[in-house]
């Protein structure tokens, strides 16, 4: 099996076909089920090149029933798994035998990789580090158009990196299908995630010091009750993973304090 | 209002696909979620502050794999609607209370439906493949546009039931509550932030843990 550079010869696929792709990979969670996760939005995604990948009705029959096979992976990151299966099917369209086994073993490896790395950057780093700093913007700045330019950058902060990576996906892994490994581990957006970890923590910090602040300055009794509601909500997630016990028990506990005393 | 109800009610529905059905580029969230709903319902500034209140709240839940999270960015749009129409009664912080205490359950039963229709998608997936064997393309991006089109529905109908309920029950409930603990509530919006902060704990572990195998062996 041979791996060549397939944007820079005569292929079958184009760059404008990989970005028609892109357009339906922000439909690769449309129909998320629970037998084979996400799918049929990813075989979807295939629809604009299958034409070019397969001659004969049959061949578009195993290509669809191939991918409907079951598959997730981190909504965004799933680009990778997207530009690898295009290029393997397009490799087996010019006569590469085994294909369809590599590509299953492809895919059931690539999994695990893009759904923690996608988790990790963007869920737990990327989307609350733009959030916090779009909340801090909005209380911090004043007027109404100011904060609404700063939602706007917030809004671009968060998906510039997200349309970057969904985009690269598709061509990398359509580029270095066999190695793509290489271009899907931890370290190499190390540098991104601390980024916004640092912006995270910034945010976090100066939300706390002055919405703390700001409430010292309404009132006292404001400020001890935002205390006392984070530290007992926090002490209650330690105890219990229910969120819906946690906030309503805490929220209700406040209320009846907030009764008795104030 | 049933008018008004029922475009607020679809609007709710079309942000909603962007919680994971569509796009996913965060435009659900509350804090541009409730100022775009603010604008539209004339209160921009209330829109904005709503949703730096609810933002926290939902974000510690990292809807990974298979895991289906509270439906918080349908809550807070619904209860930004519900604020936003109730202004002006004079009893802003009771209103608040109980539209938070709404909210919790409109993002319980919103997880209940994300439950339902992801388990409905089976029968979409079924058949699809049935369509696979007969290589008709087109019935596929039809069934895939007929899934989004049942979950907005859905929302739709969620989002409008509790807002026409609300409106029956709020004007009754809102002014009782008031009369007895109207000042008491003063902290419902400091305690709704601070619970938010709380909730991002693990979100926030998640954030520092170290992978393993990533320690350097110093010898």
């Amino acid at each position: 099996m041979t791996q060549t550079d397939p944007l820079n010869k005569k292929s079958r696929i184009t760059r404008f076909d990989l970005f028609k792709v892109f357009i339906a990979s922000f439909f690769m969670q449309a129909v998320w089920n629970f037998r084979s996760l996400i799918s049929i939005g990813f075989s979807i995604c295939f629809l604009p090149v299958i034409n070019k990948l397969c001659d004969t009705p049959e061949e578009k029959r195993q290509f669809l029933k191939r991918h409907l096979k079951f598959f997730n992976a981190h909504p965004y990151f799933a680009s990778y798994a997207l530009g690898v299966s295009i290029r393997l099917e397009e490799m087996k369209a010019e006569g590469e035998k085994q294909i369809p086994e590599t590509i299953d073993r492809l895919k059931d490896l690539l999994i695990s990789p893009l759904g923690a790395v996608g988790d990790r950057l963007f869920w737990a780093t990327i989307k609350p580090a733009v959030l916090l700093t779009g909340m801090l913007g909005i209380f911090l700045l004043p007027g109404i158009t100011l904060k609404i330019i700063f939602l706007f950058i917030t809004f671009l902060l968060y998906n510039i990196p997200h349309l970057y990576y969904r985009y690269l996906g598709i061509v990398e892994g359509y580029q270095h299908p066999l190695d793509i490994h290489r271009y899907i581990s931890q370290q190499r957006f190390e540098k991104l995630r601390t980024f916004f970890i640092l912006l995270l923590v910034i945010s976090l910090i100066c939300l706390l010091m002055s919405y703390g602040y700001f409430l010292f300055k309404i009132s006292i009794s404001q400020l001890l009750f935002f205390i006392f509601s984070a530290l007992y909500a926090l002490i209650f997630f330690r105890i219990s993973n229910n969120f819906y016990l946690v906030v309503l028990g805490t929220f209700l506990f406040s209320l009846f304090a907030s009764i008795l005393f104030l | 209002m049933t008018e008004n109800l029922l475009l607020i009610s679809l609007i709710i529905s079309i942000l909603s696909l962007d919680i994971t059905i569509a796009f996913q580029v965060l435009i659900s969230s509350p804090i541009f979620s409730c100022t775009i709903l603010g604008w539209l319902l004339g209160d921009i500034r209330l829109g904005i502050e709503l949703g730096f209140i609810f933002q926290l709240l939902w974000l510690g839940k990292i809807p990974a794999g298979a895991f289906i999270v509270p439906e918080g960015n349908i809550a807070s749009m619904v209860a930004v609607v519900l604020i936003i129409l109730n202004r002006g009664n004079g009893w802003e912080n009771t209103t608040l209370v109980v539209v938070f205490l709404e909210a919790i359950l409109v993002s319980y039963l919103g997880s209940v439906l994300t439950l339902y229709y992801r388990k409905f998608n089976v029968q979409i997936l079924n058949l699809m493949v049935r369509e696979v064997e007969k290589i008709h393309l087109n019935i596929l991006v039809l069934l895939e546009l007929g899934s989004m089109l049942i979950y907005s529905i859905a929302v739709f109908l969620l989002a409008y039931l509790v807002l026409w309920g609300s409106i029956q029950v709020l004007p009754v409930l809102v002014p009782f509550s008031g009369k007895l603990f109207e000042n008491q509530f003063a902290v419902v919006k400091p305690v709704i932030v601070g619970i938010g902060l709380a909730s991002i704990y693990p979100i926030l572990k998640e954030t520092f843990t170290k992978l393993p195998g990533k320690k350097l062996d110093p010898n």
